[in-house]
């Protein structure tokens, strides 16, 4: 009975990184279809940003869920003035700045902090279930995840931003005609998007630690999950997470690590061989 | 003048191929009366902690020879290489070193991987070379001399110690390559040897980070100690996973291959954790104290595993084989090394092996605590057993290959 | 040239160039040389499949590096089976173009394309990668061959001469073979492009839907070029696995990316752009990693030196401005022309004659030479185009300056120029630095040269180095700024809610511009090292000469603060100074400007303001008076007259209530009366308007009711 428990909380970890991995890939693609593929290293930068502040003598709390998306969104702020400004629509050479971009931050955070960083270990000590015990902060990440998946939905629905977000993202020169200022709604939407990958970051460097060239780990999943989810953003990521996390862990409980990473990844080209468009392009389209 | 742009880029880089040994030609036409060596480390990529200890110790011991008078008269010129983590790039190193610089010996590789990569082309031009990095061993060729430490020597000497400290089951967790497996192989021997058991063995690629469901699979086993052979920046997820459970409190555990990650991790996550090497910080004697205190401060090194400090014997070895032979010749210089040839030094005394051109190493039993290694114990002079049971270069010394070491358990 | 020839001249080049460097690489270069470039050429067949693919079909196939690897490990693994390696290296290029058939069969009759299509290919590498590196263990043996999982397969077999299994080929010989079949490979290539496949395969790149109403089944044709794609990677691999090693890395993620970062430098849509992109990728890789002997180099990481060469790539296209036709280059240009062929001829002669060793390094000295004059001409134009790309007036960058910070757009482009100038120049000196290293300035010697300009030239106690200087500029510069703001905010949003009238608040953001100024060369020359104690010595010094020879100029310096602090006068009033009336419209340091009544401006040295008299008609915002005087006959009568003047007077909305206007007899003489009326103008300016409105105001009314004045 507690193996099923924990299996259970293992998938909702699982379920809840991939969430957490992607949401700023998904807001970023979701809102002006450009590829980031600098998001890995949003994600190392925002862990080297919580690390830092950690050792400067930072509360722990503040360091993961205030300063690391605080430093990430700047940064993401300055790069779309400068990059990515420049290359809205042209898909592919997004692609590429961006990799470029990510090549010179993994150069330039291997420079400046070599590398090897000293972690976090994580907070919240662990928790007895059954025979079993699980670290408390495995179980914090689901709920940050949950937390998340609703304020934005929140936001989305119900607040005149999100209008103004969604409307952009629709159509961007009908929003232009009625008056929002598109450019400015992409300014701020990638700010957020590389603000929410911060804080993913952060709150993931507990768990594996920083290197700077950490995000290369991360990237194919996340973008797997983000095109698998299709068009739009919160249902897109949520029901992606939740079908590639649910087959990775099982996979991985059933046999071995490798395993279940291959079962992702095949999934994933399954999926996308069925549904082009990602799920949400045939499912839930009216979705957020 | 896009299209002129292209123009100039197809002349300049018909003119760059061409060139590439322009300033390096002119270059080499100056003294001739030095010694050249090679060092090839990645001192940049992901196995750069490890590469930039190895520099600083083979710079040290350069440093420290050529002061003394270099060597047959001469100065040593170290020449150093980064191959970027690159594994391509090792060969092309190699090759230069080898056919262009004509350096005497070439000190150099990480992983198993690149030492692949170069041994061959170092034997086909006649380059010696030492491979100082522990390893899964069963290299046999004439032409390499490997002084780091190999499981039958860190690992025969490491499960018995923890089975009497701890209990007889034991839950293995390894790194999946060759050095995983060939470990978790001895580890499985020497613990059915002493009466206990090896439970389960799981094996982990280089850039796995999520251990969650193994860790609730070790739960599950519940096992008297985990024996870790994970390696790498990634596996150290693992630590701070299983501190995260608070595991490390419940269930203890030793390493052949916890060594950096002791700078990494923080005491909660570390402190007594035990591990086997043939070098540890922690060697309380002058020389080791004052080597540690060079690296650490002229270098700036944090933290020297074992690879950093074999690099330095391994350098002092073939210094002092150069000088029992009278000359830089590589043949000469092999004979002189397989006659006995020794070194005492920080990590004690290193002895060349003659059959396998593996050493005779001091292995080092030490606990991990407050980001450092305490010794607990020390056992002297441990016999390359595994590579010395498939290779024999006295009875046939153009053997070049490297046998996968099959461990009778 | 006829333009038509262009392309048939183009591939005979590259023919010549290729079979030259074919045929006399083995013979001229070193063996380490030889080996090197056996590797760049097999990577040359890797980026010339991708610039097939992409470059001319349209495919962004993230994963070519998945055919690499399936290429290299069949022929590992087929040859330690079968012995003899002519089978092996067949099926190396077999084996992943059926795997790339599959693929594409996978993808293109889904319809995937664009983004879909390479997040799959990339998805398809990482498997291979993942499960690659996990095959270490005994059970992942095919045949006799050992998958070897992370450390990958060792002692691959070299390739033998077809049919006979012992003679293995000698390094100059997989040389030969290597760059032959990339110069066999690119020519194919190029015959496939020409044909009607190949216009086809654009024409699908192009537009694909308007391909497939033209009735081309754009399905198998896409299909076919990945195909050949994937065989040319396989056999890129098979190469690759000959010079190097097989192992999973050659899946990995970052080869991927390599390869797609050699065709962007080399360009979409060209063959030989992206081999030669590669070959200077490669070199320019393994450049770096000899760098770090150079104490000092260490911090160049190679991904940042890789990322900013493509970022700046990346803005390669936004620098589209007009190129300067470089005429004035022409006869140096001419005259460096000229010394290369002859140093060519020396070169050839002397080969002839048997002086191998001269023609070697007069040969050798001239392509180093060409060298780094084209690198130098192709960084100093890339840095010209990112700056003037970046601090362009006309671009966004330089716009927003301008809104922003006020500053004119001519500045900006100077400010471009001008750092620009300064980079090449620096540019130049690598170059001539480089252009010395071969003739034995040692490159150290040249740079410990240069290392200790950089420290500065001391002048006493005074340190002149560029970081000094730079750190005085970027101080005046930041205290400027900061100044500017400061005074901006004043002006705009502080001194407005004061109760200060406007000549106040532009004498205190006038006084606070003046001691800002002080201050922010007082900081930048402290930065020198100038402390404040030393320009009290020269402020002393000076003192004396101003004393002298600047008296007036000082004396109306000051009157113009003393203007500023006591404010006789202000902007904005109206005044008359000896015979200039006017209003004033500036106070400067020397001077003040009264505009006058007919448009010109007479320019008062303040320091007449100060000390003579000055009639000032708004001073204390003194209202004006409207003062009216009406004659009426004797017979009129006052009171009737006295409450029309009154009525009017009320009844005009410029004039005030408080005081009220009053209305008086002057005068009266033998047959008049003479009314005087006055009421207040809010400012003397309107006075006469108001009057004259007034007049005929009462003028009318008068005589509505008949009473005429007299």
């Amino acid at each position: 009975m507690d193996y099923l428990v924990i299996l259970l909380l293992q998938i909702g970890s699982a379920v809840a990184s991939l969430v957490l991995l992607s949401i700023g890939l998904a807001v970023i693609f979701g809102m002006m279809r450009v590829i980031n593929l600098a998001h890995g290293e949003f994600l190392m930068l925002g862990g080297y940003a919580a690390i830092t502040a950690y050792n400067g003598g930072v509360n722990l709390w503040l360091a993961m869920l205030v300063v690391a998306p605080v430093t990430v969104g700047l940064f993401g702020a300055i790069v779309e003035r400068l990059v990515i400004r420049h290359l809205y629509g042209r898909l592919i050479d997004t692609m590429l700045a961006t990799w470029g971009l990510s090549l010179a931050m993994i150069g330039f955070v291997t420079v400046v902090f070599g590398n090897t960083v000293s972690g976090i270990s994580a907070p919240l000590g662990s928790l007895q279930i059954g025979a079993y015990r699980t670290g408390v902060y495995e179980i914090f990440l689901i709920a940050v995840a949950a937390i998340l998946m609703l304020a934005g939905f929140l936001v989305l629905r119900y607040t005149r931003l999100g209008l103004i977000a969604r409307g952009t993202m629709q159509n961007a020169a009908m929003a232009a005609a009625l008056g929002t200022n598109p450019s400015a709604v992409y300014a701020v939407t990638f700010a957020v998007g590389a603000a929410l990958t911060g804080l993913a970051g952060g709150l993931l460097a507990p768990l594996s630690g920083v290197v700077p060239t950490i995000g290369a780990a991360y990237i194919a999943k996340a973008f797997i999950t983000v095109i698998g989810g299709g068009a739009a953003i919160l249902s897109g990521t949520a029901i992606a997470s939740g079908l590639l996390g649910t087959i990775n862990t099982v996979t991985t409980f059933a046999f071995t690590p490798v395993l279940g990473e291959v079962a992702l990844l095949a999934a994933a080209v399954i999926l996308l061989r069925l549904l082009p468009q990602g799920i949400t392009g045939r499912f839930f389209r009216r979705a957020l | 003048m896009t299209l002129n742009r292209r123009k100039l880029l197809k002349a300049t880089a018909l003119g760059t191929v061409a060139t590439v040994s322009s300033p390096f030609v002119i270059r080499d036409l100056r003294a001739q009366d030095v010694i050249k060596i090679a060092g090839i480390h990645d001192t940049s990529g992901g196995l750069d902690i490890y590469g930039k200890q190895m520099v600083a110790t083979l710079d040290l011991a350069v440093n420290e020879i050529n002061a003394a008078g270099g060597v047959l008269g001469r100065k040593i010129q170290l020449i150093n290489y980064d191959p970027q983590s690159n594994i391509q790039l090792y060969t092309q190193y190699a090759t230069e070193a080898a056919t262009k610089e004509k350096v005497a010996v070439v000190h150099g590789g990480i992983t198993s991987a690149s030492r692949e990569a170069i041994r061959p082309l170092l034997k086909r031009f006649n380059t010696l070379y030492f491979y100082n990095t522990l390893y899964e061993g069963g290299v046999c060729d004439r032409n390499i001399f490997c002084t780091g430490s190999t499981p039958a020597q860190t690992v025969e000497k490491l499960v018995p110690y923890v089975q009497k400290k701890w209990g007889k089951k034991i839950y293995t967790i390894a790194a999946d390559y060759n050095y995983g497996h060939i470990t978790a192989k001895w580890v499985k021997k020497y613990a059915q040897d002493n009466g206990g058991e090896v439970v389960q063995t799981d094996f982990f690629p280089l850039d796995v980070t999520d251990f969650g469901p193994t860790i609730k699979k070790i739960q599950a086993a519940k096992p008297d100690l985990v024996m870790s052979a994970l390696v790498g920046a990634a596996h150290i997820s693992f630590y701070r996973q299983w501190a995260a459970a608070g595991m490390n409190k419940q269930i203890p555990l030793a390493s052949t291959t916890f060594g950096n990650e002791v700078v990494i991790t923080s005491p909660e996550e570390h402190n007594g954790y035990i591990v086997a090497f043939g070098y540890l910080e922690g060697i309380d004697t002058p020389a080791n104290k004052k080597f540690v205190e060079t690296i650490h401060g002229k270098y700036g090194i944090p933290h020297m595993t074992e690879l950093a400090t074999m690099t330095y014997h391994g350098m002092y070895l073939w210094a002092d084989a150069v000088k029992k032979a009278g000359s830089a010749d590589r043949m000469k210089v092999i004979q002189a090394l397989e006659g006995g040839a020794a070194f005492d030094g920080p990590a004690g005394k290193t002895t060349i092996d003659p059959q396998t051109h593996h050493t005779v190493l001091d292995v080092y039993i030490g606990e991990a605590k407050d980001k450092k290694f305490m010794v607990l114990e020390k056992f002297s002079q441990q016999q390359p057993a595994d590579t010395q049971a498939v290779c024999d270069l006295k009875k046939k010394p153009n053997e070049n290959k490297q046998y996968v070491i099959d461990v009778k358990t | 040239m006829k333009p038509s020839m262009l392309p048939v001249v183009g591939n005979l080049a590259v023919l010549a160039a290729g079979l030259a460097v074919l045929f006399g690489l083995p013979a001229l270069g070193e063996t380490y040389l030889v080996i090197n470039s056996t590797i760049f050429a097999a990577f040359a067949i890797l980026a010339l499949s991708l610039a097939l693919v992409w470059g001319y079909a349209g495919i962004l196939c993230f994963g070519q590096a998945a055919f690499f690897g399936l290429g290299g490990y069949t022929y590992a693994v087929a040859a330690i089976n079968m012995g003899d390696t002519t089978i092996p290296a067949v099926l190396a290029v077999l084996l992943p173009a059926l795997f790339a058939a599959l693929l594409g069969y996978f993808m293109f009759w889904g319809r995937i394309s664009d983004v879909y299509l390479g997040v799959i290919t990339l998805t398809v590498s990482l498997i291979f990668f993942r499960f690659i590196n996990q095959t270490a263990g005994e059970q992942w043996n095919i045949g006799d061959a050992p998958l070897g999982g992370f450390n990958g397969i060792p002692a691959t077999p070299i390739l033998n001469w077809p049919g006979r299994p012992d003679e293995q080929l000698a390094p100059e010989d997989i040389f030969s073979l290597t760059v032959g079949l990339l110069l066999i490979a690119y020519f194919c290539c190029k015959a496939l492009l020409a044909t009607s496949f190949g216009r086809v395969i654009v024409a699908i790149r192009e537009n694909e839907t308007r391909a497939e109403l033209l009735g081309y089944d754009t399905r198998v044709y896409k299909l076919a070029v990945f195909v050949i794609g994937g065989g040319l990677a396989g056999l890129s691999g098979l190469l690759f696995a000959n010079s190097v090693f097989v192992s999973p890395t050659m899946f990995s993620l970052p080869v991927s990316g390599q390869i797609i970062i050699w065709v962007i430098i080399g360009g979409l849509g060209t063959l030989i752009g992206p081999v030669i992109g590669c070959i200077l990728m490669q070199f320019l890789t393994n450049y770096l990693g000899t760098l770090s002997q150079v104490k000092g180099f260490g911090w160049v990481d190679p991904n940042l030196v890789l990322g900013v060469l493509l970022r700046i790539q990346r803005l390669q296209p936004l620098a589209d401005a007009g190129d300067a036709p470089p005429v004035h280059f022409r006869p140096w240009m001419n005259v460096a022309v000229s010394l290369g062929w002859i140093g060519n001829a020396v070169a050839f002669l002397g080969l002839v004659a048997g002086y191998v060793a001269l023609s070697a390094f007069v040969g050798m000295q001239v392509i180093w030479a060409v060298m780094v004059a084209a690198t130098a001409w192709l960084a100093m134009r890339f840095v010209d185009d990112l700056v003037c790309t970046v601090l362009a007036s006309r671009g966004a960058a330089g716009r927003r300056i301008n809104t922003r910070f006020g500053i004119e757009p001519r500045l900006v482009d100077r400010a471009a120029v001008l750092l620009s100038v300064a980079l090449r120049a620096v540019v130049a000196l690598a170059a001539l630095i480089a252009l010395a290293m071969p003739w034995g300035a040692g490159g150290t010697d040249l740079v410990d040269r240069s290392m200790q300009l950089l420290r500065g030239i001391t002048i006493g106690e005074l340190v002149l180095s560029p970081r000094n200087i730079v750190r005085a500029l970027l101080v005046f510069a930041g205290a400027s700024l900061l100044l500017h703001l400061f005074r901006r905010w004043l002006e705009r949003r502080l001194l407005p809610t004061t109760r200060m009238d406007e000549g106040m608040r532009a004498s205190v953001a006038t006084l606070v511009g003046y001691a800002g100024m002080v201050l922010a060369i007082a900081m930048a020359l402290a930065a020198i090292g100038v402390g404040l104690e030393r320009i009290a010595w020269i402020a002393s010094a000076l003192s004396v000469g101003i004393g002298f020879g600047l008296q007036a100029i000082v004396q109306n310096f000051i009157s113009g603060l003393i203007l500023l602090a006591e404010r006789p006068v202000k902007v904005g009033d109206w005044v008359v100074v000896g015979d200039a009336e006017g209003d004033i419209r500036r106070i400067n340091v020397r001077a003040t400007e009264i505009q006058t009544g007919d448009r010109t401006t007479v320019l008062v040295p303040n320091s007449e303001l100060i000390t003579k008299a000055v009639r000032n008609r708004t001073y204390a915002n003194a209202e004006g008076l409207v003062k009216i005087q009406l004659p009426m006959p004797l017979s009129t009568d006052p009171d009737r007259v006295r409450d029309l003047l009154l009525e009017v007077f009320r009844e005009h909305p410029a004039i005030l209530e408080t005081p009220a206007p009053s209305v008086a007899i002057d005068n009266i003489t033998n047959d008049r009366i003479v009314f005087s009326a006055s009421g207040y103008v809010p400012s003397p300016r309107q006075a006469s308007a108001t009057r004259s409105a007034l007049l005929f105001e009462i003028l009318r009314r008068l005589r509505a009711q008949e009473m005429p004045p007299g």
